[in-house]
């Protein structure tokens, strides 16, 4: 007899809480799948439709959080809020950049996750809740 | 200006979005080099690199709602 504990996957949350002083945003458990792309590397959104393009792992990764924070402060500059830009990738791409790939190789594989709380840009890396997701390399 | 493989230079990237009913305006402040891309509803803020690879591309072509094949002639 054998015990599967099945746990389910947390789920994404956006805070975004305004007052007197600026906004408060968060973005938690946003999955990201990063695929290499010829000598590129490509880093994509799943809930968040956000992508980027970066020189390697490290690089693609930082393009991606640096991006969607300017991203998110746009918003925030001519809206005021952030709720058009909280919109999942479209069926397709979920499809195209995890899906079929770990149906038929089992290519990505969680790296991180974290919650994370911003409200002006104090730090280098305001993210520390992206789950990145990353094709794993050939044996 | 394209390449066989999948990579289109910033310069025209730029032009083909703008094109297609895209602004791109410097990001305010920005030290960094982001551009702010803007159609309709959609806002997206980002640098874009001299060469730019087939998932990009087609990422944006998606996003702006504009035709791959354009990038692509």
């Amino acid at each position: 007899m054998s015990t599967e504990i099945v746990t389910a996957p947390p789920a994404v949350t956006a805070l975004h809480l305004k007052n007197d002083d600026g906004h408060f945003v968060g973005i938690g458990n946003l999955r990201v799948v990063i695929v290499q792309d010829g000598s590129s590397w490509f880093a994509q959104g799943l809930e968040i439709d956000y992508a980027a393009q970066g020189t390697s792992e490290e690089d693609v990764r930082k393009q991606f959080e640096d991006g969607l924070y300017c991203t998110i402060h746009e918003h925030l500059t001519v809206n005021g809020k952030i709720t058009n830009f909280l919109k999942p990738a479209p069926p397709e791409v979920w499809q195209e950049m995890l899906y079929d790939s770990v149906a038929d190789v089992n290519r990505y594989s969680q790296l991180s996750w974290h919650e994370t709380v911003l409200e002006k840009r104090v730090e280098n890396t305001p993210f520390q809740g992206i789950k990145y997701l990353q094709q794993k390399k050939a044996a | 200006m394209q390449s066989e493989d999948g990579i289109v230079l910033r310069e025209f990237l730029i032009r083909v979005l703008i094109e297609n009913g895209v602004t791109v305006t410097p990001h305010q402040g920005s030290t960094t080099g982001h551009l702010v891309l803007g159609k309709g509803d959609v806002l997206d803020v980002r640098q874009i690199p001299e060469e730019v690879h087939r998932r990009m591309v087609h990422a944006l072509a998606r996003k702006f709602d504009i035709a791959k094949h354009l990038f692509y002639n």
